[in-house]
């Protein structure tokens, strides 16, 4: 059955200087689909990201979100229509608290913030969607603690909690897992197929385990170039892709 | 308007503008490598000339007091930087901006108690304080040429220190990328304070050679500072060559919209510049850090 | 597990300071009342300061100003003959925030470092502007014949109703700013300063709240303008200029940064410092510049943090 790819990326262009890291990318992303974006360091998936996000901005090539044209829409205005983006170095409100943390996540799209009265603790709705949104990522017996003393992975958790705050239809991820030890990260796989039903997520992951578990369809990024797209298997299969991998010849043959 | 009252305010202005410069070298250098925002600059211009000044009364030579004042005010600048200074290298730019805040009202304070609240005169050299006809029938000061002289001479040194000396190499190698200097090896506290002092030397003659026009003051540094922050933020944090120019830039049209602008206007001139100037040029027309 | 309840020492502070407020003039010694006037009203402008930078993190370097054309705003009303408060006032404000949409529309699309030069630079602009204002003052600024009159339920030459009022408007202003850092303008404001790049990320305009930030403080700066030239009954573009800035921002770390208690405690603190030290030697400035070293590099959190111990200001 064809549908209308939620977000369809075409020539994607990205140099800073002499140096391409966006080298003409072709993508689209079908609603409903956990789709991984892997690749080598220095592959440019995290300028992907920043580029669909509306950090960076390409220097040529379309991104259209639900048949709309984004490529020029600044980041804050693509959040409201639905992307949301969760950043691979961690980038939350220290000094709040976990509940405040997504509660301000949920403020953002819940009715305009210009208001200077009520305590913002007091808005009910607020309140029982962030508990909410962090027991689906599993940090709700967390929610008073100081979010600058939380370990890594519970950060990380944190994070993906405020991307879900927004209730957005696709889901941006850089590295998920990025430092989380094994238990961990595989509490954030089973988190992340739980969003499946109702979200549409883009993974960039360096962790294979994370991406053939949770992954309908990857696309493999080599220095800004799409060198291979498909489902898991059929990328294990490709030679090209590990060759790309010098040494993950080994790593890709294990679960062969 | 005269060609030739055009010239004479061209050479003010340029005149103004290697004055900027010596104080812009001296800060850019040190927000550069560095990363210090320091308001106090102007406290070591004010001390150049208070101590320029003194020496001149008890020697009579302006040589001699220059000579010996600017060495002094190099040891300040550097006791500053070992005191106060290091402890706000890590620190964000607001508690910069409030420690050497501080650091002024301390020196005015100090330069009040030493020196008393009254104008100190300072008298150009002797050599020097006469008139130059420059073209037919066109005379101008010589100290004013002097300066002119002396501070395009110091631009020269500087691009030399910073374009063909190893201590002019670990410097822009600071102002650009600060973590691997240090992590070459290089003894970053000593290369901090000796940026430094280089700073306090150039703020400290920029003073001594503003001493006998404009007059030595408490407070004398504040109206500088503010103009050579303007400086140094259109012309680029860090760059040298950004001071130079920009300095110049600013010396002129502060001068001529003096000149062609009502009083209220023509101060505001270089403040609508620089507002534009961050406007469509947020980094300055030449930064450093790219 | 029971909760031992300690004595809220920032409390008790507070309650003392609240109580000496209420009782100065009772003294009747108008030398007193008269600093206290002056007191409340820099608290006032402290804590506008305070929201923009110690909720918002924009270190503005030119607060000033807003503070000065507040002042001049009724000086020059009243040279035109406008007397009456409930005209002078509102126009201080109003002006204050109208120039504050143009300084903010510019200057916040900048930050860190150049958001510091260029609220200096603005602030410097109207300093000078208001230095060659000769209809108005000029360099030696103006003197104002008498306070603005409230409707005559207030005696404009009473200096005991004046401090009522003033410390009236410096405990509403105190209230409504308590209440909008917590609603959720100012949740989102804080997380602006927590980090901008998040909030975007979330999808807030984040440079609309910002300046809605900035132009409701200088709204109140520009308010305290007004109370100093009645305070005064002079107007100088002294008042603008960008050391004066520096001194408010002084009260606002020394007092508490993000705390707006702690603001009104650091003009408390300075102020009376200034009248106690200046009467054992003309020279007491000598001692403010290496204290505020001291606590920006050690007592960063200012007077309010040190009262909070090691819990967090709130």
């Amino acid at each position: 059955m064809l549908t209308e790819p939620l977000l369809e990326i075409r020539q994607l262009v990205k140099s800073f200087g002499a140096m391409m890291v966006s080298a003409g990318i072709d993508l689209s992303i079908e609603p409903g689909e956990i789709h991984a974006v892997i690749g080598p360091n220095g592959a440019g998936k995290t300028t992907l990201i920043a580029q669909l996000a509306g950090e960076l901005r390409p220097d040529s090539g379309t991104i259209t979100f639900l048949g709309k044209d984004i490529t020029r829409l600044p980041m804050h205005v693509r959040s409201n229509l639905g992307i949301a983006r969760s950043f691979q170095i961690t980038s939350i409100f220290p000094g709040f608290s976990v509940m405040e943390n997504v509660a301000l996540a949920l403020q953002a799209n819940n009715g305009h913030n210009f208001r200077f009265w009520r305590d913002a603790r007091k808005y009910p709705i607020i309140r029982r969607s962030a508990l909410e949104v962090l027991e689906r990522v599993g940090l709700a017996d967390r929610a008073h603690v100081i979010a600058g003393n939380l370990s890594h992975g519970e950060q990380r958790q944190l994070e993906v909690a405020m991307a879900l705050g927004t209730r957005p239809k696709l889901l941006l991820l850089d590295e998920p897992t990025a430092g989380m030890g094994a238990e961990e990260s595989e509490r954030m796989v089973s988190v992340l197929r739980g969003l499946k039903r109702e979200h549409t997520l883009v993974l960039v992951e360096h962790d294979m385990d994370a991406v053939f578990a949770l992954a309908d369809r990857v696309t493999v990024l080599v220095y800004g170039r799409v060198i291979a797209g498909g489902t898991v298997d059929r990328i294990r299969a490709n030679p090209e892709v590990r060759e790309a991998y010098l040494g993950y010849e080994e790593a890709l043959s294990i679960y062969a | 308007m005269d060609p030739i009252l055009i010239f004479i305010q061209g050479l003010n202005g340029l005149q103004l503008g290697v004055m900027l410069f010596l104080m812009a070298a001296g800060l850019t250098l040190v927000f550069g490598v560095m990363n210090l925002i320091n308001l106090a600059h102007g406290s070591l211009y004010m001390l150049g000339a208070y101590l320029a000044a003194t020496f001149q009364q008890r020697t009579g030579s302006f040589l001699l007091a220059v000579l010996l004042a600017i060495p002094l005010t190099i040891l300040i600048g550097m006791l500053i930087e070992v005191i106060v200074l290091r402890a706000l290298y890590d620190r964000d730019h607001l508690d910069q901006v409030l420690a050497t805040f501080a650091l002024i009202l301390f020196f005015n304070e100090l330069v009040r108690i030493v020196w008393g609240p009254q104008a100190y005169f300072m008298a150009a050299p002797a050599l020097l304080s006469g008139y130059i006809r420059i073209l037919p029938g066109v005379t101008y000061p010589l100290f004013r040429l002097a300066i002119i002289a002396v501070g395009l001479v110091v631009a020269l040194l500087l691009y030399l220190l910073i374009a063909h000396t190893r201590l002019g190499m670990l410097i822009r190698a600071g102002a650009t990328n600060r973590e691997m200097v240090g992590a070459l090896g290089v003894n970053i506290r000593l290369l901090y304070t000796l940026v430094f002092g280089l700073g306090a030397a150039l703020a400290g003659l920029a003073g001594m050679m503003a001493g006998p026009i404009l007059s030595v003051e408490v407070g004398m540094g504040e109206s500088i500072i503010i103009l050579t922050f303007v400086v140094i933020v259109i012309g680029g944090i860090g760059s040298i060559r950004g001071a130079f120019i920009a300095s110049i830039a600013v010396g002129i049209a502060d001068t001529f919209g003096r000149v062609l602008l009502p009083p209220a206007l023509a101060s505001m001139v270089i403040y609508v510049l620089m507002a534009a100037v961050l406007y469509w040029r947020p980094q300055g027309l030449f930064p450093a850090h790219g | 597990m029971a909760k031992k309840r300690y004595p809220d020492l920032r409390q008790i502070v507070l309650l003392v300071v609240l109580a000496a407020f209420l009782t100065v003039p009772l003294f009747g010694e108008l030398f007193y009342t008269r600093l206290f006037t002056r007191i409340m009203i820099y608290a006032i402008v402290a804590l506008s300061l305070d929201l923009i930078l110690g909720y918002g993190g924009m270190v503005s370097f030119g607060h000033a100003a807003f503070f000065g054309l507040g002042a001049y705003t009724v000086g020059i009303l009243a040279q035109h003959g406008v007397q009456t408060a409930f005209v002078a006032w509102p126009a201080a404000i109003v002006g204050s925030a109208l120039v504050a949409v143009v300084i903010g529309a510019i200057s916040l699309r900048t930050s860190g470092v150049y958001f510091i030069m260029i609220t200096l630079a603005f602030a410097q602009m109207l300093y000078y502007f208001f230095f060659s204002l000769e209809e108005y003052g000029g360099s030696d600024g103006m003197p104002l014949v008498s306070r603005n009159t409230v409707a005559g339920l207030i005696d404009p030459g009473d200096h005991n109703s004046f401090y009522y009022l003033v410390l009236v408007i410096m405990l509403l202003t105190l209230l409504v700013s308590r209440r909008m850092v917590q609603s959720r303008f100012g949740m989102v404001i804080q997380g602006v300063r927590e980090n901008e790049r998040r909030m975007r990320a979330l999808g807030f305009a984040t440079f609309r709240y910002k300046l809605v930030c900035f132009v409701i403080s200088a709204a109140i700066a520009g308010f305290a303008g007004a109370l100093i030239a009645n305070q005064t009954l002079y107007i100088s573009p002294a008042f603008m200029h960008w050391t004066r800035s520096g001194d408010i921002l002084v009260m606002v770390i020394l007092g508490g940064l993000g705390s707006l208690f702690g603001p009104m405690l650091g003009a408390l603190f300075l102020l009376l410092a200034e009248e106690v030290l200046a009467g054992f030697t003309e020279h007491w400035m000598i001692l403010l510049g290496p204290l505020l070293i001291i606590v920006v590099v050690f007592a960063r959190r200012g007077i309010y943090g040190l009262l909070a111990g090691a819990k967090d200001v709130d």
